[in-house]
């Protein structure tokens, strides 16, 4: 009996022993705190893989891009709704929450370098969803964390490009004010480079300020930062640039063929994308050095010829927004076939990488201050030339100065200011390529190239991406749209605000 | 007298028995005894006395009941001795005495007891006894196991529960246990995942009470022998959007699913003696929250009501066959608009890198295809008829085949008691190179140390794995119904069997359609023998109980039991794979244990000859600790080596571990008043490690009545046999999974492979409360006309509030999800069971069991304040989301949302000829959840020969069918042939008006781009799921006893059982008793492998 109660009692211990339960409920795996840096990558790498993605539908309206007839009933005729664009606004806003924890971080840790950062990616992020959503949350993006935030509030496209501005210049001065030894670890796209994206956050200024040039006098602004590069660096040079080049080895760009075909051509003939005719007629009939590079030959002309470089190699361009039977008359008529029809071209698969901004982008809105009478110093004609170097410049030695020159050569290919801003744009068009977003952006703001719509699509060109199915329940978003916009949700054919 | 020893050799002999059939097990397994003769020295048989007369005379007789009616295996004891024996199928019986004067004691279950004394038998005079015994009232003495295991007689209980005998289970040998119980109880809803060998069943009691978390959150808690055991559903992929176990890793992304099965499924129902289902949370307050959704409490067989020693040993053999299959089309083949030629599968020839069959019509005409011959020099292809391939599945599909083996010895005597089981299943499925095996070892032992003292010990063993289990899913390439959806109608499944390529040296799979950056279409043999996904699974659970009676009326008992469980999973992709061309592996490891400690005092008190008191007061601390541990190699830098170190990216990895504890106390006490009116209090206080400190302590309490009214009013008689009244109140309390009160960063491997951190996109909450369910029922259980007839009744209510929630937020707040408390949701039901003796005489019996159920589920409130009026629960397609009825929908849960074309005024519009749909702001599509359910059983018992049929019905409830949209978007299904033309080309004017004009639709478009536009919806391929189906058929023969006394058997039984042999259903080409994601999403089918129907022989002997 008394061995019983022993072991009763010592059993009765053992029940009492409570252990810290708080303790056991701090989740092991997962850490609490992260360095800055770590946050870096992810958010870099998701907001171009945004652009490069979710820009591909941009790049169909303005016809960087055109699908096979009857193969895009949604971007190539324009078939939309709020559920088409669900992830192109899903994906880049989510990133806001780790860029305000990048924020939180490195204003908690003292690391001025990683504030400006996350300034800057805030701003090229959103912008992207601006310029193409129009009216978005911006200050309270990704804050679902906080109490009573959990339901962002919207903002005008005109109040959200002034807060960009306040807040470049925020990362501006906080990278000004740093010594030239600090550096910052984990960055993919300038390597630490502090200087470079200073430069990156004026010039994405000057995107933003030409953005609404037409809505807004924003001359001074403009002239400000070209004039006084002291205390705005912009880009000066192809290497400044904001560009992502892909590890190749677990990151992949959009284009990236990771199981080249056997017949060496280096690119998919097999997809249904194709390159427009705008676009390939715009690079062949100006003797444009960028067609072979941006184009691949068709997949006919390559096998039939690929041996023998006396014969040369035929590019030809998509007709956008073609139903599968507008098509079909196509071949009948044409006696071609969809292997007749060039998809984009092999260096920009093997060199893997996504152009944010260009040196050459700056040059041109530079170019069009000046056209423009904005009061930036300088010549536009040598603004637009340097503009059209730069992009060739992008490609290295594949474009050499042997070409470069013959392009010069060609009299129509020098500015003329009485057509200057149709030239600008158009080198805008060409210059962004892949980049859906900045062109159809520029082409909406400016107006060139002139693009024609297929022949029987659903609907006119759309001018705005949808807000997403998963955000038009926001209760925030239903109140301004009631308050703003008439109590109806925008279609893809209302005009968000900086389009004239 | 016979000396007790002389039990030895015939044990032993026995024991050689079992040990030869363990050896033999597998191969042979019904080769049994029939060449098994008695050994010539065994010459003292202890009970059938037919050899030895010498010194010797009998005591026989036969037992019957009032009507006469032979009642077989009661039991005989012969009083002062330790003889015992029991009546035949004629309710005989025959015991070798010596001569003497003896007393013997007869009962039977449900009758009473009767003794005769002076029994005198003489060398001359063998004792012949007619014995007739009272039918004593069923349910008076009915013992029950309710929670905690303290066994209650059942009238006493106030609240519903059912019992399911664990033949019934054991008969119909599912090697899913849960798929055995369907039809079977009231209020229990059982849903089948696939038909793939090793698949998940979902269970759900009463409806759904929460919406946070896993699906399997809402499984009821399983209860072994008093300890709680796993019934987790841990899968190495998921892929779905929608609740995310934000723990578990899931690194792949895609979209292959591979189904594991339910951890509860496994435990073999051999070893199982009865399971008892306690419905409501009333019945369940004191196993604390996890019981909210009721428990299900599996008592296995232990071995203490054996006699002696004895053996069991069965077999069961049973064949699969795919119960229902899609109606493909075979009109048409491969290609599009009519179009097709073969060249190289890649595009070469005329659509043939399109995996469609909007192709050319099958007449026999000259194409070259895939399968043509070919010219191995210049590779010139001689056209062959284009013709139907109609038996393609049926061709790849195998019959399915299972064995089931088991061996039980079990023996008792005052002392000690023991059970040893050892039970093999094997399987193999209908898609070929699929299987399943499983062992399971069981011990069950109690030993009386001294009259106070008591010891018990359940071990149970099982280990279960498989070489390859089938994937599934809507987008999974792998998936073989999604394959054959996609397959063209022209190719003949043999000429994929040879699955690699002609000289690509086993580097390029064989397949109609295969383009390295372009479209693949999986050869299904190639997927079958290549791909593969196998695992391995040892799992132990048990426990061990001492009881001491402290005083006479005061007991303790200690108890401490665990589940534990390993599962290593291996996933392989050969190189050529659809998804992974490169080739990939995976290597996964799932670690559960769960242990818990309890303690229990028992104090039994009758205070008065009315009165009683039994009170119980305990404790149990609970911990569960889970871990994973994965990496995937997602390209191999060498093919076909399947090792994690041959890799030609970067590898990832990853590992999780999870801890939770919860401690408890609790009280219970039951008051009787002359054994016929019962007052039963619980409470219970939690405290749980996953709950913030200022919320984690959380009392529940409950109270229940029962009256057994024909007792205390005394008005039991041959029409109202029994009647009693229950009811009872409960609230339960309930925690949620571990870390989810602190915001984290998620670490994975990001740019180059290095350590990267994203914020977790499910946002915590440091102040979340528990839940809580308030529920009430009330019900009768009553027996009419001589327990002919007998009713059970039950209302509940049950309302759920503060529920806890990751509400889904908009994509501008950053995180998916973030936890509250919100809202408020009731269930409210009925179940009714029904039992019908309409015959009852000496040769034939005929028994109607019949059970319903229907729930009612409502969304009272979410948090509107804050602007929540919608949670989306899981969504792929589809979506199924809580919402209240002030927006779109009935406002229940199991609310299905999702696109639908667009009607005016009765008329479809059209778009440029095409039918347009809303897909912006979704539909409400339908609920998936049942209106109703029922089962009925009907069992004719006919001498020997027993017969019985076993309906499942469900009323309402949508399914949303994937394959229904994919299979006619691809052409493949005969719903897509309207309007083709003689080319298989074609062109339509849609019915309907157009949408600019609102005139009649005039605009001409392709017959495919029409009918994809038509179909491709989700209203349109939501279907009423109601089904009627034959789930058993059993037809059973007990060998007569005259057989087997020459034998050592004491009992044979054979039966044939079929089941899921029969379904009505108006859904067309699937089971609608499906669901997606490993049970996950109820009511989508997402191109899981069909159910399957099984025909199966088993056979029963025990000696």
């Amino acid at each position: 009996m008394k061995k019983y109660t022993f072991l009763l009692f010592a059993l009765l211990i053992l029940f009492s022993a409570c252990s810290n339960f708080e303790e056991i409920n701090v989740n092991p795996n997962n850490p609490i705190q992260v360095p800055a840096e770590m946050l870096l990558p992810p958010i870099i790498q998701g907001a171009v893989g945004s652009m490069t993605e979710s820009g591909t539908r941009a790049g169909q309206y303005v016809q960087h891009l055109a699908w096979l007839g009857g193969t895009s009933e949604s971007d190539g005729r324009y078939n939309l709704t709020g559920a088409s664009f669900r992830e192109e606004w899903n994906g880049p806003v989510r990133l806001l929450k780790d860029i305000n924890q990048l924020k939180t971080i490195s204003q908690a840790n003292n690391q001025p370098e990683y504030e400006a950062v996350a300034h800057i990616l805030k701003v090229y992020t959103l912008l992207l969803m601006t310029d193409a959503y129009g009216d978005i949350p911006y200050e309270e993006a990704g804050m679902g964390n906080v109490a009573g935030k959990e339901f962002a509030s919207f903002q005008s496209q005109e109040e959200v490009y002034a807060l960009m501005l306040r807040d470049l210049e925020t990362a501006n001065q906080l990278l000004s004010q740093l010594p030239a030894s600090v550096t910052i670890s984990r960055d993919i796209l300038y390597k630490g480079d502090l200087l470079k994206w200073r430069k990156f956050a004026n010039s994405l200024k000057i995107r933003i300020l030409m953005r609404q040039s037409a809505k807004k006098d924003v001359s001074s602004l403009v002239a400000e930062i070209f004039n006084k590069p002291a205390e705005h660096p912009v880009f000066e040079s192809v290497d400044d640039a904001a560009t992502l080049t892909y590890n190749n080895s677990s990151d992949f760009y959009r284009w990236f063929i990771q199981n080249p075909p056997a017949d060496g051509s280096g690119v998919n003939f097999e997809s249904n994308d194709r390159v427009s005719d705008v676009m390939v007629d715009l690079l062949s009939s100006t003797g444009d050095p960028r067609l072979p590079v941006y184009v691949a030959p068709t997949k006919n002309s390559y096998l039939a010829n690929r041996a023998n470089p006396a014969v040369p190699l035929q590019y030809r361009g998509q007709r956008a927004g073609l139903s599968l039977l507008e098509q079909e008359n196509f071949y009948e008529e044409s006696g071609l076939n969809k292997d007749d029809l060039s998809v984009v071209g092999r260096l920009i698969r093997q060199e893997n990488r996504a152009f944010l901004m260009t040196y050459s982008e700056l040059l041109l809105l530079k170019s069009e201050a000046i056209l423009r009478g904005m009061g930036v110093q300088g010549d536009a004609a040598a603004a637009y030339r340097a503009a059209v170097d730069a992009s060739f410049d992008k490609w290295g030695t594949s474009i050499s100065q042997v070409q470069k020159d013959a392009y010069w050569n060609i009299p129509s290919n020098t500015f003329n200011s009485s057509r200057g801003i149709e030239q600008i744009a158009d080198q805008l068009f060409i210059d962004t390529y892949l980049n859906g977003f900045e062109a159809w952006a520029s082409w909406r703001r400016l107006g060139f190239p002139k693009l024609q719509p297929g022949p029987s699509v659903l609907s006119p060109i759309p001018v705005r991406y949808v807000y997403s199915d998963n955000e038009q329940n926001n209760p925030k978003l239903i109140d301004w749209i009631n308050q703003h916009m008439g109590g109806k949700m925008p279609d893809h054919n209302v005009k968000v605000w900086f389009q004239p | 007298m016979i000396k007790k020893q002389t039990n030895f050799p015939q044990n032993l002999w026995k024991s050689l028995v079992a040990s030869a059939l363990l050896f033999s097990f597998g191969s042979t397994p019904w080769a049994l005894g029939s060449d098994l003769d008695r050994p010539k020295n065994d010459s003292r048989p202890l009970i059938e006395s037919q050899t030895t007369r010498q010194q010797t005379s009998r005591i026989s007789g036969r037992v019957t009941d009032r009507q006469g009616v032979a009642l077989a295996g009661a039991s005989i004891k012969v009083i002062g001795t330790n003889l015992v024996s029991s009546t035949n199928e004629a309710g005989e019986f025959s015991i070798t005495v010596e001569p003497g004067t003896y007393a013997i004691e007869v009962s039977y279950v449900s009758f009473k007891a009767a003794t005769r004394t002076d029994i005198q038998v003489s060398r001359e005079k063998a004792a012949a006894l007619d014995i007739v015994l009272e039918d004593d009232n069923v349910m008076l003495n009915d013992i029950v196991v309710t929670a905690l295991g303290i066994t209650r007689a059942s009238k006493s209980v106030g609240y519903s529960l059912q019992k399911v005998d664990g033949d019934e289970i054991k008969e119909a040998h599912e090697t899913n246990l849960l798929n055995s119980m369907s039809g079977k109880v009231a209020g229990v809803n059982i849903t089948n995942s696939s038909g793939g060998v090793g698949a998940s069943s979902n269970i759900q009691i009463r409806g759904q009470n929460f919406v946070g978390g896993y699906n399997y959150n809402n499984s009821p808690l399983f209860v072994v022998d008093g300890v709680p055991i796993s019934n987790n559903n841990e899968q190495s992929t998921r892929a779905f959007t929608g609740r995310q176990d934000f723990n578990n890793p899931n690194f792949t992304g895609g979209e292959g699913e591979v189904d594991y099965g339910n951890a509860a499924g496994e435990i073999n129902p051999d070893d199982i003696a009865d399971i008892t289902v306690l419905k409501g949370p009333n019945a369940a307050a004191l196993y604390g929250s996890r019981a909210s959704n009721g428990v299900v409490l599996i008592t296995t067989k232990s071995g203490k009501n054996a006699k002696g020693f004895g053996v069991t040993f069965s077999s069961h053999t049973s064949l699969e066959s795919p119960l229902k299959l899609p109606d493909y089309q075979y009109e048409y083949g491969q290609g599009r608009d009519g179009k097709y030629e073969y060249k190289d599968g890649m595009g070469g020839g005329i659509n043939d890198n399109i995996a469609e069959n909007w192709g050319p019509k099958l007449n026999g005409q000259l194409i070259p295809q895939f399968d043509s011959p070919r010219d191995p020099v210049t590779g010139e292809i001689t056209p062959t008829p284009f013709i139907a391939q109609p038996n393609q599945l049926n061709d790849f599909f195998e019959l399915g085949k299972t064995f089931t083996n088991n061996l039980s010895l079990a023996g008792s005597n005052e002392k000690l008691n023991f059970r040893f089981s050892y039970t093999n299943t094997s399987q193999t499925g209908i898609s070929p190179n699929t299987d399943l095996s499983r062992n399971s070892v069981g011990l069950n032992s109690g030993y009386q140390i001294d009259p106070k003292l008591r010891v018990d010990v359940s071990m149970n063993y099982i280990n279960s794995g498989s070489d390859n289990r089938a994937s599934y899913g809507a987008k999974n390439d792998d998936a073989i119904m999604r394959i054959f959806l996609h397959m063209p109608r022209n190719v003949a499944v043999n000429s994929l069997k040879s699955y690699w390529k002609e000289g690509s040296g086993g580097l390029i799979q064989n397949s109609p359609i295969w383009n390295a950056n372009g479209t693949v279409l999986n050869n299904p043999y190639f997927v079958a023998y290549e791909n593969l996904n196998g695992n391995n699974r040892d799992r132990v659970f048990g426990n061990i109980k001492v009881n001491y009676d402290i005083l006479p009326n005061l007991s303790v008992q200690l108890r401490t039991g665990r589940d534990f469980y390993n599962d290593k999973r291996t996933m392989r992709h050969a190189v050529s794979s659809k998804q992974y061309l490169n080739g990939y592996y995976q290597e996964d490891d799932v670690y559960f244990l769960e242990t818990n400690h309890d303690m229990l005092l028992t104090y039994d008190k009758q205070i008065h000859t009315d009165f009683s008191i039994s009170a119980s007061a305990g404790g149990n601390l609970m911990t569960q600790v889970s871990k994973r541990l994965g990496s995937i190699a997602s390209r191999l830098a060498i093919p076909h080596v399947y090792n994690l170190t041959n890799n030609a990216s970067p590898i990832l990895s990853g590992n999780v571990y999870q801890e939770k504890r919860i401690n408890s106390v609790y009280v219970t006490t039951q008051l009787g008043y002359k054994d016929a009116l019962f007052l039963d209090l619980t409470g219970r206080n939690d405290w749980s490690s996953a709950l913030p400190k200022s919320n984690n302590s959380y009392f529940y309490p409950s109270a229940s009545v029962s009256l057994v009214a024909s007792e205390l009013f005394g008005f039991a008689n041959d029409q109202i046999n029994f009647l009693k009244l229950r009811s009872s109140i409960s609230s339960v309390r309930r925690d949620l999974e571990p870390y989810r009160t602190l915001p984290n960063f998620q670490i994975t491997q990001g740019w180059g492979g290095e350590t990267v951190a994203v914020h977790n996109n499910n946002y915590p909450n440091e102040d979340i409360r528990p839940e809580k369910v308030d529920s009430y029922e009330f019900g009768l259980d009553s027996r009419f006309l001589n327990n002919r007839v007998g009713l059970d009744f039950t209302y509940y209510k049950s309302t759920t509030t503060d529920l806890i929630i990751p509400v889904t937020l908009n994509p501008s707040a950053g995180y998916d999800t973030k936890l509250m408390n919100v809202g408020e949701m009731t269930n409210n039901g009925i179940e009714v069971m029904l039992n019908l003796v309409p015959i009852r005489n000496d040769h034939f019996n005929w028994d109607i069991s019949l059970n319903y159920s229907k729930n009612t589920n409502k969304i009272v409130s979410l948090a509107e304040d804050i602007g929540v009026s919608r949670i989306r629960q899981l969504e792929r397609w589809a979506s199924l989301e809580l919402r209240t009825e002030n927006t779109k929908g009935d406002g229940s849960s199991g609310s299905l949302y999702g696109d639908y074309l667009i009607y005016d005024k009765g008329q479809l519009t059209h778009r440029n000829g095409f039918p347009q749909e809303e897909n912006g702001d979704w539909g409400y599509l339908g609920n998936v959840n049942p209106e109703w359910k029922a089962g009925i059983n009907n069992d004719f018992q006919y001498k020997n020969w027993g017969l019985s049929f076993l309906f499942d019905i469900q009323k309402g409830g949508v399914v949303h069918s994937r394959t229904y949209i994919d299979g006619i978007n691809a052409g493949s299904l005969k719903e897509s042939l309207p309007f083709r033309d003689e080319n298989g080309g074609g062109t339509m004017i849609g019915e309907g008006i157009d949408v600019n004009t609102g005139q009649p639709n005039t605009t001409e478009v392709t017959v495919r781009d029409y009918w994809r536009s038509y179909y491709n919806n989700d209203a349109i391929a939501t279907f009423d799921a109601s089904y009627v189906k034959l789930r058993e058929l059993k037809l059973n023969y007990k060998l007569p006893s005259r057989f087997l006394n020459n034998t050592p058997l004491k009992s044979a039984s054979v039966a044939l059982i079929g089941r899921n042999l029969l379904l009505w259903s108006d859904v067309p080409n699937i089971d609608p008793e499906v669901s997606a994601y490993d049970g996950q999403f109820v009511g989508v089918e997402a191109m899981s492998l069909p159910s399957v129907r099984s025909m199966g022989f088993s056979l029963n002997v025990s000696f």
